[in-house]
């Protein structure tokens, strides 16, 4: 699937690889005026990046589903070190 | 059946594996085996050469007595663990002399090669036996190791007491009941028949794997170093710590609080591990200083009482220390061979221990334990070193894998290109909302499972932001990063998220 001419934004246009990467300075409002403005103008032309920019709403909203304990991601490893720890003090 | 009587039904299948785990643990001679070895003839040089020896045997058995686990029986396996335990302790208690104990080492390393790791095996067979599902896992070797600990740290204390009013040697005597009984407990075990010949092929392909990331993967050296160096740290504390009491002339009655200290802190070192940041300045350096500080009081105090907590502080802030570079281990490799990377530091630990045990008994025995401790102090500052070095790059780069993009540079056109530079090829299409709602579960287990993968700066500053809602400004003074830097690890972990939801809504409308 190709965008359509009718998409087709115009030359001065911000790039969607652009875009992609400022979406979280996007939303944290922390942007100078002028490149938000940019984004806004971008956006009106472009679905790709309107649904990307959905996406990153959607999962802030399903990651503040979860809690602290659902992500640690230090449990099992943690846990395996311990493992060896206390096998290593059963010998002596 | 319900849900309860499926779990007492485990419970009680269970239990003779955690009378087995407390009382195979149960080793009255351990707080006082350097004492006794000092009356038999062992000089700090002889007890280095039987570290060392003990210390070659456990590497070169471990991966055989694993397979003929997995190929014959577990169970059997920890029966053969335990004879070889009789055996040592015997053997042990009726050293006249050096050659003999070192005998006696050595069927202690047959013994811990054959038992290490298969009372989890077994444990892990058991509950999918039972439940069809291993989510008790955690909770059940909880129960184990609590056993063990238990058993370790009774008898670290009983077995100081008994020395004061019996022969050291009845402490070894007086172990063997306790581990006929732990194989007594253990034959009531009915064994599950789970496992067998299927894990042959994964465990060669694992060690393949295993081996080509603790070599291959550049960024993971710093973080095996520094795991090979905490545990050398600890194995030293363990192995010669004692050679300290021996030195100072400690009555036989300190000798099991001493131990008991040093089994105590490995275990609290454990809890205070899972809270440290080791970012904070003021707390790196704090743990930095009272590690030095140790090391100097073992380099040079005479006072017992001082040359104990300076021991026990080390076990305990080394073990501390070592669980968030364990994490960052975790974080660098893919969860197929966790287990084998584990243990592949453990061999590299071990051997690492050889050379090292025997430096230490050489020194120690030419100008005592106290110098010898300035090899502890090298290790110490070493591991600080790379340690900083390493902690640094906790917050400025993922450790180990480079993370992909959340969008790959061939998802848009080139910078070149005459009609539409820089734009999509593809342009995302929007997550059906319906379904999202339908099956909000399953897109948040989804998410759970991408952050808990995440390596670590962004993992760390997607479940600050996103999980936990903590503002931008108070991410950046916990995570030391700056403003930019904290946006676009978060930009890029929320990518990444993206990434596998938009693949798991793709597959599921499929």
């Amino acid at each position: 699937m190709t965008p359509d001419d009718a998409d087709r934004p115009a030359d001065t246009d911000m790039a969607c690889k652009q875009f992609v990467e400022l979406i979280t300075d996007y939303l944290d409002d922390v942007l100078p005026d002028d490149m938000r403005a940019d984004i806004d103008e971008h956006l009106i032309t472009c679905d790709g990046c309107q649904n990307v920019l959905a996406q990153w709403r959607t999962i802030i909203a399903l990651a503040g589903r979860l809690t602290e304990a659902d992500v640690d991601n230090t449990d099992e490893i943690t846990h395996d070190r311990l493992i060896s720890t206390f096998r290593g003090l059963r010998r002596r | 059946m319900t849900v309860a009587s499926t779990s007492v039904a485990l419970e009680r299948r269970l239990r003779p594996i955690y009378v087995a785990a407390l009382l195979q643990n149960v080793a009255l001679w351990v707080p006082i085996e350097k004492l006794f070895m000092t009356d038999i003839g062992f000089d700090n040089g002889s007890v280095a050469v039987m570290a060392a020896a003990y210390a070659a045997v456990v590497p070169l058995l471990e991966v055989p007595s694993g397979i003929l686990a997995d190929r014959w029986s577990r169970r059997g396996v920890v029966l053969l663990a335990q004879s070889a335990l009789v055996v040592s302790v015997v053997i042990g208690g009726l050293s006249p002399n050096v050659g003999v104990y070192i005998v006696a080492a050595l069927f202690l390393g047959v013994y811990f090669a054959m038992q290490s790791g298969t009372f989890e095996s077994i444990a892990y067979d058991t509950l999918m036996e039972e439940t069809g599902d291993s989510a008790a896992f955690e909770r059940t070797i909880g129960r184990v190791r609590f056993a063990e600990s238990a058993g370790l740290v009774v008898s670290a204390l009983a077995g100081g007491v008994l020395a004061e009013v019996l022969p050291l040697r009845a402490t070894y005597f007086m172990t063997v009941p306790f581990i006929i009984a732990a194989a007594l407990a253990l034959l009531r075990f009915r064994e599950p028949q789970l496992h067998r010949a299927e894990e042959a092929e994964p465990l060669r392909q694992q060690t393949a794997a295993t081996y080509r990331t603790l070599l291959e993967r550049g960024a993971l050296r710093p973080i095996v170093a520094l795991l090979v160096l905490t545990a050398l740290l600890l194995q030293a504390m363990l192995e010669f710590g004692p050679l300290w009491m021996v030195t100072l002339a400690a009555s036989a009655g300190l000798y099991g609080p001493h131990w008991a200290g040093l089994m105590a802190a490995l275990g609290l070192g454990g809890l205070l591990g899972g809270r440290l940041t080791l970012t904070r300045p003021i707390m790196a350096a704090a743990i930095a200083a009272t590690i030095l500080a140790s090391c100097v009081v073992l380099t040079t105090s005479h006072v017992i009482g001082i040359v104990i907590v300076a021991q026990i502080l080390l076990v305990l802030l080394v073990v501390a220390v070592s669980i968030p570079i364990t994490g960052r281990l975790h974080d660098a490799v893919p969860s197929s061979i966790r287990a084998g990377v584990a243990s592949g530091v453990g061999t590299l630990t071990w051997l690492t221990f050889l050379p090292f045990a025997l430096l230490f008994g050489a020194v120690s025995e030419r100008s005592g334990v106290h110098d010898a401790g300035w090899i502890l102090g090298v290790v110490a500052v070493l591991t600080l070193l790379l340690l900083a070095w390493t902690v640094r790059g906790f917050v400025r780069s993922p450790a180990g894998v480079p993370l992909k993009p959340a969008f790959a540079a061939t998802q848009f056109r080139p910078d070149d290109d005459p009609v539409l530079p820089g734009h999509w090829v593809d342009p995302p299409a929007a997550w059906a909302e319906p379904d999202l709602s339908i099956d909000a579960g399953a897109a948040v287990a989804e998410v759970r499972d991408t952050i808990a993968d995440l390596p670590s700066p962004q993992h760390d500053v997607i479940v600050a932001r996103d999980v936990e809602r903590r503002s931008p400004a108070e991410v950046r003074e916990e995570l030391d990063l700056s403003a930019s830097d904290e946006r676009h690890l978060l930009n890029q972990a929320r990518g990444r998220v993206r990434a596998r939801l938009d693949q798991y809504l793709a597959d599921e409308t499929k």
